[in-house]
């Protein structure tokens, strides 16, 4: 269950700026590591004055210095270099929608071992071995 | 020490049934990690309408995140979360697949 949380200043985006960056992060995410497109979750939270946010992966608070954020959770088990990947393409693709600089832009990726989330009622397959019948829900989102 | 977050989509989950809600996450807990294992906090977030999306689309989806005592083995970890799955979902007559439950090790660094 990727979770990505966008930390941006309070009125900066609309609704369909938001609703084209949650499209955007679920290609990006989906695109470099096959995760199911129903299982990209993407939240916006606006905020008076950034700094620091709380992990929700056990980083700890998370310090940033740019007007806006993506402050990520993923299964742990891909190697550093797809995480980075995944979190240049987000940043791309946020500034782009966005309208803003990149370096306006910045953000984190923790990551957790999936046997420590159920979803669906099910404990989540490591990266890479998601069954075929996860690939089902997509047919229902799209 | 045991802290829960609950991040709910605006409208989805009824205000009212927050505080069943936080007593039954406590029991579940207490029951399957041991009531030594406390003291159990619950707190919430919600998402406004608009801004909380799945697969590209509006979400309905909740999200139950737990921090745990480190050394729980594989099953009970899966039994508490899956017996605050099935409470969750009884208790708000959400879906199972509108429900994200985790329970990480307390020290766990990301």
């Amino acid at each position: 269950m990727p979770f990505y949380r966008c930390l941006i200043p309070k009125g900066s985006l609309n609704y369909d700026q938001r609703s084209e960056i949650a499209t955007a992060f679920t290609d990006v995410h989906c695109g470099i590591s096959a995760a199911p497109r129903n299982f990209v979750h993407v939240a916006f939270l606006e905020i008076d004055k950034g700094g620091t946010v709380p992990d929700t992966h056990g980083a700890g608070d998370l310090e940033y210095g740019t007007p806006y954020f993506i402050a990520g959770g993923n299964r742990a088990g891909r190697p550093p270099e797809v995480r980075a990947l995944i979190l240049d393409g987000l940043i791309d693709r946020f500034s782009e929608i966005a309208s803003v600089s990149r370096n306006d832009v910045s953000g984190h990726i923790s990551e957790a071992p999936a046997s420590w989330t159920m979803e669906d009622g099910e404990i989540l397959p490591e990266p890479g071995e998601e069954p075929a019948e996860w690939y089902m829900h997509d047919a229902v989102a799209d | 020490m045991i802290e829960f977050q609950c991040t709910v989509q605006e409208g989805c989950i009824a205000g009212a049934l927050r505080s069943e809600l936080d007593h039954t996450i406590e029991s579940c807990c207490l029951e399957v990690l041991g009531p030594d294992q406390g003291p159990v906090t619950v707190s919430w977030v919600a998402i406004p309408k608009g801004f909380g999306f799945r697969g590209g689309h509006p979400s309905t989806t909740s999200i139950v995140r737990g921090k745990i005592p480190d050394g729980c083995d594989e099953g009970t970890r899966s039994e508490l979360m899956g017996r605050i799955g099935d409470e969750w979902c009884r208790i708000t007559g959400a879906k199972q697949d509108e429900l994200i439950v985790s329970a990480r090790d307390i020290s766990w660094a990301g």
